[in-house]
């Protein structure tokens, strides 16, 4: 049963209404507001059973970006327990790209972006409309209630939480904004989006670079790292005054110089538990036997790139990656050639190991996280493409050897997992 | 549980100066409230809860209805056929999207009787309705053919005469900002560059563009406040019916 279902089983006289002019003689009839709470619907749809030793067990969330929902991972039972759906828009495609868990406001957030595929073919929906904006949700842990949303820019990427979960930060990874404006850099640039975590409200938007995607945010919430897929670049965005300032800083050498083709294609950001490393994971647009894709690492102490700590040797182009927990390597998901790669966090800086999956262990890994448990979850998108759009999954992999040990099905092109203990 | 149900009845006390006070259950309220389009507050809407949803299935051949019946509602394990698991927020998005209401008055006074209201349709213990409704509609849309005009006027006497009124003049319709139709459809598409579209006439166009309308109301690309007809509520050949009543000149 949902714990926040509320049986008031109290009397309560809520309004009066007249009928006709309060005078002498009137008919007044007085309205008794029955004995459950408005709106607490007979069903409960809470996916959270307590019972009894379960409420500070770990659940894994992840969003399908291809089918409006999250699901809901019971990591200790081993299954999925809930596709909970979690858009706002009617009829269309909702579909949540990264997600956060605050469990001390009891709240989940995700931004809804709704792609220029989803819009169906019509002759109205051909005009063009295809660029609507995306939205910010935020739904209650307990039962996914809707407890606030806010407009965001069109296509949001990433969404990241400030330290102190006060503030959610949107990256817009809009390809469509950077074609629609050819040779017009500033017109080009998707923004970073900040709502206020508590009100919903949309309290700033900054012009950052084009089609900036994965973020991470410094431990003390002052500055934005973002990858700006577009420029191939890293944009360092301060965001702790009232006058935001963006620094870009090449990957190699100078900015893209047509932002719709980049060379390196920055995409996914992975932060060092000491704030003092970002790693970037590129995925290059054309990727070739030399640029399988670039992975390096991003020295927030300098703002500048670490050659010394990089690589393109990897079997596939890298994606979100996480730290092991002795903080020694970094284990990075792989895809067109599927696999996992372990490299050294310290230096000297090496590739410790690589891997391949079957298509049944994993279809093109997005991203890896070290599971409260200890075990790494992968995100595996599946196949998802214009002929078949298939469920993902979450393959768990051994600490030590990678393998493959477990699997939760999730739903259609799932981009991402957060950990979170259950509602309090 | 729902003490309040029985005690209905009207409780008449004589008050001070000759006033009679009646005690109602505020589900009584929110029946009201449920045909009142002043509800949302808006000037203008025009649409009320029952313009759209009747409270138990019509007859086979009756009026049709774009929303799905509300006994049994506030029982459903989910609704807007699964894209929703919460009553208020199933509702929220009538009153915002078609009512041009504003969200947070769901919380008040009104939203409370209509929240009562749905309840008593669907008492503890009852199963009337309360299955989840499955809606289907086509994402994508194309020129339906050459329907049948007469059967379109009849289609259209159950489906669009409770808003849109009498096809030609419009008379009767529900509110000045419901299109006159289907005047108002051929005088903004029928000098459109329909081949811009891909369409091979310009008949076919407008078949299409009705067509689209009527399956995503304001949805999936289009606007206004118009309700979306689906599969289950209008089949394909009404459809195509309909559409043979839009004719460029
Ligand atoms: C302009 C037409 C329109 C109006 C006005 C309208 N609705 Fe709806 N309603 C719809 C449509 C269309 C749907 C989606 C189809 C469906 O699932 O019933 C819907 C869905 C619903 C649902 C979910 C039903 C289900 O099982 O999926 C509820 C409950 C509901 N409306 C209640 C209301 C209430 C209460 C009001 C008045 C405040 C209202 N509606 C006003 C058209 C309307
Ligand atoms: C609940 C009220 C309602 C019902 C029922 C309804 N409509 Fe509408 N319709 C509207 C309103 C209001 C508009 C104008 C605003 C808008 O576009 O949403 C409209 C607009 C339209 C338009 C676009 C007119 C233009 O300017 O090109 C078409 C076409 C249309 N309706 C067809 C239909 C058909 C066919 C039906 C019956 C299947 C129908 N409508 C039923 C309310 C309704």
């Amino acid at each position: 049963m949902n714990p926040t279902r509320r049986c008031v089983r109290s009397f309560r006289l809520l309004l009066v209404l007249a009928v006709g002019a309060a005078g002498c003689g009137d008919e007044i009839t007085r309205y008794v507001a029955p004995d459950a709470s408005p709106w607490s619907a007979a069903t409960s749809n809470s996916w959270y059973a307590p019972d009894g030793g379960t409420r500070d067990a770990w659940f894994g969330f992840v969003s399908n970006s291809l089918m409006n929902s999250i699901s809901v991972l019971d990591l200790r039972a081993g299954r999925t327990i809930a596709t909970l759906p979690v858009g706002v828009v009617p009829l269309a495609e909702n579909g949540p790209h990264h997600l956060a868990v605050d469990r001390a406001a009891g709240a989940v957030f995700t931004p809804l972006s709704f792609p220029p595929a989803s819009i169906p073919t019509g002759p109205h929906a051909a005009h063009g409309s295809s660029t609507r904006p995306g939205v910010l949700v935020k739904r209650a842990l307990d039962d996914f209630r809707l407890l606030g949303r806010a407009d965001v820019d069109a296509n949001p990427g990433d969404m990241v939480l400030s330290p102190d979960r006060t503030r959610v930060f949107v990256s817009h990874y809009d390809l469509v904004r950077a074609q629609a404006h050819p040779g017009d850099r500033e017109a080009q640039k998707s923004a970073l989006v900040i709502v206020d975590a508590r009100t919903m409200q949309r309290t700033r938007t900054i012009p950052v670079c084009v089609a900036a995607h994965g973020m991470v945010v410094s431990p003390d919430g002052n500055t934005v790292y973002m990858a700006c897929y577009g420029d191939d670049a890293i944009a360092v965005v301060s965001v702790g005054t009232d006058t935001p300032t963006v620094n870009l800083v090449p990957v190699r050498g100078q900015l893209a110089s047509n932002p719709t083709a980049p060379t390196w294609g920055p995409y996914a950001l992975t932060p060092s538990p000491d704030g003092r490393t970002v790693w970037v994971s590129c995925s290059p647009p054309n990727p070739s036997a030399g640029n399988r894709g670039l992975f390096i690492a991003f020295d927030t102490t300098t703002n500048t790139f670490d050659t010394s700590r990089a690589t393109t040797g990897l079997i596939g182009t890298p994606y979100f990656a996480t730290y092991a927990a002795d903080g020694a390597s970094i284990v990075v998901p792989l895809q067109g050639r599927d696999g996992v790669a372990r490299v050294s966090a310290a230096p000297p800086f090496r590739v410790m190991s690589q891997q391949a999956f079957t298509s049944e262990e994993c279809t093109l890994p997005h991203q890896l996280s070290r599971g409260p448990d200890g075990r790494y979850y992968l995100v595996c998108e599946g196949i998802h493409d214009r002929v078949r759009q298939e469920r993902g999954w979450v393959a768990v992999l051994d600490p030590d050897s990678l393998a493959v040990t477990g699997r939760f099905d999730v739903g259609v092109f799932p981009d991402a997992i957060y950990f979170s203990q259950g509602p309090q | 549980m729902k003490t309040w149900m029985g005690a209905v009845a009207l409780a008449c006390a004589t008050l001070s100066c000759g006033d009679t006070e009646r005690v109602e259950p505020l589900a009584a309220r929110g029946a009201l409230l449920a045909s009142d389009p002043r509800i949302t507050r808006s000037q203008y809407n025009a649409f009320a809860c029952l313009t759209c949803h009747s409270v138990d299935d019509p007859p086979a051949g009756g009026r049709v209805y774009p929303g799905a019946s509300l006994r049994g509602a506030a029982r459903r394990p989910t609704y807007w056929s699964g894209e929703v698991t919460h009553l208020r927020e199933a509702v929220e998005r009538c009153w915002t999207g078609f009512m041009r209401g504003v969200a947070t008055d769901l919380d008040g006074p009104d939203g409370q009787a209509l929240s009562a209201w749905l309840d008593s349709l669907a008492p503890e213990g009852s199963t009337a309705g309360t299955a989840a409704v499955t809606r289907t509609y086509p994402r994508v849309v194309r020129d339906p053919g050459v329907g049948d005009r007469t059967r379109g006027l009849a289609v259209w006497g159950r489906a669009c005469a409770s808003c849109h009124g009498a096809v030609g003049t419009g008379a009767g319709r529900i509110g000045p900002l419901t299109s006159v139709l289907p005047r108002d459809t051929l005088a903004e598409h029928c000098d459109d560059n329909f081949t811009d579209v891909g369409y091979a006439d310009l008949q076919a166009y407008l078949r299409a563009s009705v067509t689209e309308k009527t399956r995503h109301g304001s949805f999936l690309g289009y606007a206004g406040v118009m309700p979306p007809f689906a599969n289950e509520t209008l089949t394909d050949d009404e459809v195509r019916d309909l559409a043979a009543l839009f004719v460029c000149p």
